[in-house]
């Protein structure tokens, strides 16, 4: 069996925020490449499919003084008691043991957002329009990825299209392992600040599983126990101070001025 | 026999019926159907099967031409990314196989008549019959021919001139706002005004840049520059190139000019300036003096930034050269006013890089020795002059607000725009005739004014043109035959122009190509033939020329340049208290073009990532001296115009401000076009050296 | 007109009557069902939810319909399993409560889900560790169970018992309703419970996690508590309400006393129950998870008086009148009381879907805000307008209330 030969990988990524400057290549590149449809006119940054969403935070101080930090916020692959998962009803999310993805299934999915409410990343989205290109622009979607139809929930896979290129292209090597050359998500192709490293955690001579250990990289909200894959690194304190949950330290920071 | 049916038989029929079909497959088939069909509605769109390949070339959206490859199912493009080890592509580039089928595409010609609903479709006879008339008027003396030119030296700008040389007075202009125009300002320094100068970027240590967006692409400075170079960054906002700089000055808008004297101040007084460089300078002496009516202390109450910080950064551009000081334009914002400018550029001469002032290096034009129109500034026409203005929008699209030109146009004017959409300047235009967009025809993308060195690049298409288009060089042709003009030669399209180019520049085997998947480049003196050069270009290679010598002799001028506003005063109060600088923001690539792709909505509507077309953005504490601290909906109101605007606070805008995005407007953005539709950018009124960077404007709740 | 549908021996309005109020319901009903078409037909983005708030309206309506309807099988276990035959007087009403709360539940579930054509995948592809599936299992099944339950009800009008053989049918139905009311408490038990689970085991939404016993967070207990504590009272409360609409007497006041002790005693051990729970989660299990609980009540309007509101004015409260003999002896205190404890379940239901969604996971965002659109309204009033209708219909023409001949005597 050829599964049975393939080594398990637990692919992630470093997100070095200090590298981000928000141009968003990353969300652009991560549209075109998974076929998510241009906004609805109707459509809101809260009705929106954004697999990959940059977050602009401030640190809340006076110009000049003021800071921002993008934050590019796609599906965390959260390893342990991944929200999403167990609460589907129908089976519809699921871990994919050979890469640790958690992908979902639109065409068994019934569109109950139960997986949205228990996602505390918000990385999930719901088609709450049928998607719609320009006439003609058809002709420019994707063929590795399906199109979502309406009322039903998507969000970031690594790129899966991608990945089983590249497994097809190893398998037609006769190559026991893809290369990670060939395996790499369209956002972190994308950016021109080489911001996102990414690979597999469990092999130590990836990069991102170095960077992953570095100092100054943490995941955010680490302590609800969910264990996501993807990671973020800053030098700046205040960047790592959004990582917890905790708001009265940023309360008491805004006090202080 | 007879049967007899009884009620009782019919219900029980029914009833046993009713009983086989639920123990029958069909329920369970119906329901997986259903549901089946669900995952297959007709109107969910199907990505097309096909052959896959890859085709090189490079990207026509930008002057920077990055080389990219596309990925392709059945010829058609449905991913592109940097080719080779280039840097990777913009959100504009990434999606740029999607503009062809923008909604705002035309592919016949239109008719825009004032106050009518929408445009009307019309024979692109009828367009070249009217231009023509016009231009047989304007021959008579009804005013001059002006065509804006978006991208100048491409083939289509030399047939422009060609077709305008024989005509009085007609000249081509560059589109307002057109990158590197800035740079114009350095020919006043010059005192051989005749040359064309340019400033050299390449090896520099130290980019002190006024509002030019380095880090979005602008000037080709990754390329030039490569290594560690310090940016400092002078602009009121924290725009990208902002946020990416080592040392960021938020000068007050408009006083930029001021800051620069201020700098310069700073390396005069502090005996900065070696007696090698104050000899380059002509009029050293009324230079100093002008200077010196501008201490720190002054400086630093004018432009809100610390005295301390503009002393520093004075003697960090002189301890850590070579120095090149550029003004550009900010996206959406066009060039600073030109006092300020000359003020800026003039601290290149200070630093010690006159040399660095370069003649700007010709590139070859697509024929010799043929009579041409000359190329003009917008600002020295004069004002209601121009009869015909043609806005070549073909190569791409440049945001400006339509007040600069339109005063420069006569009551009767006819305006004529080429463009593959109905959208961005065409809009203003009388009739729009549909060119071939990026990917579906030849583009060029020539050196910008920003380039030291004269470059071309060869967009080819990837896809067939789409019926209807027509190029913007057969249509010179068209008009030349209407209005019985000889224009010579057999040239009748980009292509064949655009060829001839290539060949001369062969022929002259000056320069090389430098090439996506190449480390080394290929010097145009080994290619056999002009067909080879015009292949590797058109693979996304870019072939650069010589660059002009360095003139170590060269004399400046820096003092006669300076506006009086600039000399006299500056930062003059307030209009009243309700008066903010409006300043215009934009992501540099969405200024560049008519359209972007609707999928950009991701950045825009989608995110918070930019803010929404047409909304402004202010500091709590400004909208808090306003009144409207919670005021979501507002009109602003300038000279202009006023408009109706989503009001929103940020901590990051500079107080007395307020940002307003111009770009991309939401037609560019795929929506429909409403009548009523006005862009952002015509709100902002130009000064009257055409510049719109800070203009005066103010905000009411409503 | 209808004369001969309706229930012998009752005092019912004339038929003009009845159609006069009838017919602003049904107009009620009329825009739902063109709301819910063009949710269906045009998709959610007819609703104002989003991603953020994936859930809204509707789900509040669900779990608080399903809350109160829990009458209808705690009153068949009190009945059928308990023996306190004095619920007989209300146990058909309470059923069809049971069935109007239920299946309107249902109906707007079918319209809450992007694709309801795929909800029989639940039973197809189910994912056994989700408290949906188990909430959907259920409630399927007693909804079923209460459809014949309601049966016999239906089955004893007056025209309908002409039928010899429905009448026999109906007499064998009333031999296993003492089964299913044991399998409609089974179901409920487990269901109510689940639809507490769904928001404890969110282990991604602090302010929902509960910490729990074996695969139960504490939330599945307590939703069963509340559940089983309004029920009754939901039915003392509507009782009331019909008997006053319909200016008649419906069932004696020991019924009512029952249904209040019932209520208050059971309301006495959730309060207790839930204000441990919530010292639990305030100070262990919340802060386990990074963070501080007092932001969950940072942003108003949802302050910790909401927490005051729920536990003590609409839980404590009606629980102390409840359990008071002689306020029970007094209608207006035990209407009082079930309106408040209704209220109670109901602001629980609110806050668990609501203020679940609206606190930010990130310390970086904002509270959310919701209001539902209009189209989500009117498919809310639809129900409503279906659950008066249908009950209205029923109490004319179906004996709900065996004791009003009797009482009518007096």
């Amino acid at each position: 069996m050829e599964s049975a030969e393939t080594t398990l990988a637990r692919y992630g990524m470093v997100i070095d925020l200090d590298r981000c400057n928000g141009c968003g290549a990353c969300a652009t590149a991560c549209a075109v490449e998974n076929n998510v449809p241009p906004a609805n006119t109707s459509a809101t940054e809260r009705t929106g499919l954004t697999w990959l969403r940059v977050q602009r935070v401030s640190n809340g101080r006076q110009f000049p003084q003021n800071r921002a930090v993008y934050i590019p916020i796609s599906c965390q692959q959260c390893g342990e008691h991944t929200p999403c998962v167990s609460v589907c009803p129908q089976n519809a999310v699921d871990v994919n043991p050979e890469t640790g993805v958690v992908s979902q299934v639109p065409a068994r999915c019934l569109g109950c957002r139960y997986c949205m409410a228990a996602c505390p990343f918000h990385a999930r989205y719901f088609n709450w329009f049928d998607p719609k290109w320009p006439d003609g622009m058809e002709a420019t979607l994707n063929p590795d990825v399906s199109i979502r139809m309406r009322g039903v929930v998507e969000k970031c896979n690594f790129c899966h299209g991608r990945w089983q290129a590249a497994k097809a292209k190893a398998a037609a090597n006769g190559a026991r392992d893809i290369d990670p050359a060939d395996y790499v998500p369209a956002c972190v192709d994308a950016c021109p600040e080489k911001a996102i490293t990414f690979g597999n955690l469990d092999d130590p001579r990836s990069d991102a599983a170095r960077a992953s250990k570095s100092a100054n990289a943490f995941r955010f909200l680490e302590k609800l126990g969910t264990d996501p894959k993807v990671y973020y690194r800053s030098d700046r304190a205040w960047v790592r101070r959004l990582a917890d949950a905790d708001v009265t330290a940023r309360e008491s920071e805004a006090s202080r001025g | 026999m007879r049967f007899e049916v009884t009620r009782r038989d019919v219900m029980r029929f029914a009833g046993g019926a009713a009983i086989g079909a639920a123990l029958s497959p069909m329920p369970w088939t119906l329901t997986d159907d259903l549901a089946i069909w669900t995952q297959n509605w007709r109107w969910i769109p199907r990505p097309s099967k096909g052959e896959r390949s890859t085709a090189t070339t490079a990207c026509a959206l930008c002057a920077a031409a990055c080389p990219l490859e596309a990925n392709c199912v059945g010829k058609s493009p449905i991913a592109l990314r940097a080719a080779g080890g280039a840097q990777p592509l913009c959100s504009l580039g990434l999606t740029g196989h999607h503009l062809p089928w923008h909604p705002a595409r035309i592919t016949r010609p239109q008719r825009i008549e004032r106050g009518a609903a929408r445009p009307a479709s019309v024979s692109i006879e009828a367009v070249v019959r009217e231009t023509a008339r016009a231009m047989a008027a304007a021959r008579s003396g009804s005013g001059s021919v002006v065509v804006l030119d978006s991208r100048p030296d491409r083939s289509g700008s030399w047939a422009w001139q060609r077709l305008l040389a024989s005509i009085e007075g007609a000249v081509v202009v560059a589109t307002p706002g057109t990158e590197g125009s800035s740079l114009d300002a350095l020919d006043a320094l010059s005192s051989d005004a005749t040359r064309l100068t340019t400033l050299d970027l390449a090896g520099a240590r130290t980019i002190l840049s006024f509002g030019a967006p380095v880090a979005e692409g602008w000037g080709r400075l990754s390329e030039c520059c490569p290594g560690d170079v310090t940016l400092v960054q002078v602009e009121p906002m924290r725009s990208r190139s902002a946020e990416l700089s080592d040392h960021w000055l938020p000068a007050r808008p408009g006083t930029e000019g001021v800051l620069a004297l201020g700098i310069a101040n700073t390396l005069i007084s502090a005996s900065l300036v070696p007696s090698s460089v104050t000899e380059s300078i002509a009029d050293f002496a009324a230079y100093t003096d002008i200077v010196a009516r501008f201490p720190l202390a002054r400086v630093a109450a004018i432009t809100g930034l610390a005295a301390d910080d503009i002393a520093l950064t004075a003697r960090e551009l002189a301890a850590n050269g070579p120095t090149v000081v550029v003004a550009g334009e900010q996206p959406g914002g066009g060039p600073l006013r030109r006092s300020d400018r000359v003020a800026i550029l003039g601290l290149n001469a200070l630093l010690g890089s006159a040399g660095r002032i370069v003649d700007r290096a010709e590139l070859l034009s697509p024929r010799a020795g043929e009579p041409l129109a000359p190329v003009a500034r917008l600002e020295s026409l004069p004002g209601r002059s121009v009869a015909l203005l043609v806005i070549d929008a073909s190569a791409g699209d440049v945001a400006f607000p339509w007040h600069v030109v339109d005063r420069k146009l006569a009551s009767s004017a006819l305006v004529v725009a080429l463009s593959p959409y109905l959208a961005g300047t065409a809009r203003h235009a009388d009739f729009v005739v549909p060119t071939a967009p990026f990917l579906e025809a030849i583009h060029e993308i020539p050196s910008s004014r920003t380039e030291a060195a004269p470059a071309l690049s060869i967009s080819a298409p990837l896809l067939p043109a789409r019926e209807g288009a027509i190029d913007p060089v057969a249509f010179v042709r068209m008009l030349a035959s209407a209005g019985q003009i000889d224009l010579g030669g057999d040239w009748s399209s980009t292509e064949s122009l655009a060829r001839e180019r290539v060949a001369r520049i062969h022929a002259a085997a000056i320069g090389s190509v430098a090439q996506p998947s190449e480390s080394a480049s290929l010097p145009v003196a080994s290619l056999a033939s002009a067909d080879e050069l015009w292949d590797a270009l058109a693979k996304g290679g870019r072939w650069t020329g010589d660059r002009a010598a360095a003139n170590p002799e060269r004399r400046v001028e820096l003092a006669a340049g300076l506006g009086v506003d600039l000399t006299r005063e500056v930062g003059a109060a307030q209009a009243s208290d309700r008066t903010l600088k409006l300043v215009p923001r934009a992501a540099r690539e969405t200024t560049l073009t008519a359209v972007v792709s609707p999928v950009l909505s991701k950045l825009y509507r989608e995110s918070q990532l930019r803010r929404s077309p047409g909304s402004a953005t202010l500091s709590p504490r400004t909208a808090a001296a306003l009144g409207l601290r919670n005021v979501r909906a507002a009109r602003i109101l300038t000279a202009g115009g006023s408009a109706h605007v989503s009001l929103s606070l940020d901590e990051g805008v500079m107080a007395g401000v307020v940002e307003l995005t111009v770009a991309p407007d939401l037609i560019a953005l795929g929506d429909a076009a409403r009548a009523d539709h006005r862009m952002a950018i015509d709100l902002l009124t130009p000064a009257a050296d055409g510049s719109w960077s800070s203009i005066d404007a103010e905000l009411v709740e409503g | 007109m209808d004369k001969p549908l309706i229930l012998r021996g009752a005092r019912r309005c004339s038929t003009k009557r009845f159609l006069t109020w009838l017919a602003p319901w049904a107009a009620m009903a009329v825009l739902g069902v063109l709301a819910i078409g063009l949710c269906l037909v045009k998709g959610l983005n007819q609703t104002n939810m989003d991603n953020r708030f994936a859930f809204g309206l509707w789900i509040f309506l669900d779990l608080a319909v399903i809350a109160l309807g829990a009458g209808a099988f705690f009153t068949g276990f009190l009945l059928y399993i308990l023996r306190r035959d004095e619920l007989r007087a209300v146990i058909n009403s309470a059923v069809v409560i049971g069935f109007i709360c239920y299946s309107g539940a249902v109906l707007v579930l079918a319209v809450d889900v992007g694709q309801p054509l795929r909800a029989w995948f639940t039973f197809w592809h189910p994912n056994v560790h989700s408290m949906l599936t188990e909430v959907t299992f259920c409630i399927t099944v007693y909804l079923t169970v209460l459809a014949i339950e309601y049966l016999p009800i239906v089955l004893r009008n007056r025209q309908l018992r002409k039928v010899p053989s429905f009448l026999v049918f109906e007499g064998e139905l009333h031999k296993v309703m003492p089964v299913l009311a044991a399998v409609g408490t089974f179901l409920s038990f487990f269901h109510q419970g689940s639809l507490g689970g769904l928001y404890g085991v969110l282990q991604g939404r602090p302010f929902a996690f509960r910490d729990g016993f074996a695969i139960w967070p504490t939330t599945f207990f307590l939703f069963i508590l509340s559940a089983i504590a309004t029920g009754p009272a939901f039915v003392l409360l509507t009782t009331s309400i019909v008997s006053k609409v319909s200016g008649t007497r419906l069932v004696r006041h020991v019924v009512y006393e029952l249904l209040a002790k019932v209520s208050g005693w059971l309301l006495i051990v959730y309060v207790g129950f839930k204000s441990v729970d919530t010292i639990v989660w305030l100070n262990q299990t919340a802060p386990r998870s990074g963070v501080n609980p007092s932001q969950f009540y940072a942003w108003q309007p949802f302050g910790s008086w909401v927490l005051v509101v729920e536990i003590v004015i609409l839980g404590l409260v009606p629980a102390l009148i409840f359990i008071s003999p002689t306020r029970r002896r007094s209608l207006p205190w035990l209407v009082t009381a079930s309106v408040l404890a209704s209220l109670g379940v109901a602001t629980n239901r609110l806050v668990m879907t609501i203020q679940t969604l609206a606190l930010p996971t990130f310390k970086f965002e904002p509270f959310m805000t919701y209001w539902p659109s209009w189209q989500e309204v009117a498919t809310f009033l639809f129900v409503i307008a279906y659950g008066v209708i249908l009950y209205s219909l029923s109490f004319r023409y179906l004996r709900l209330f065996p004791q009003e001949r009797e009482l009518q005597k007096y």
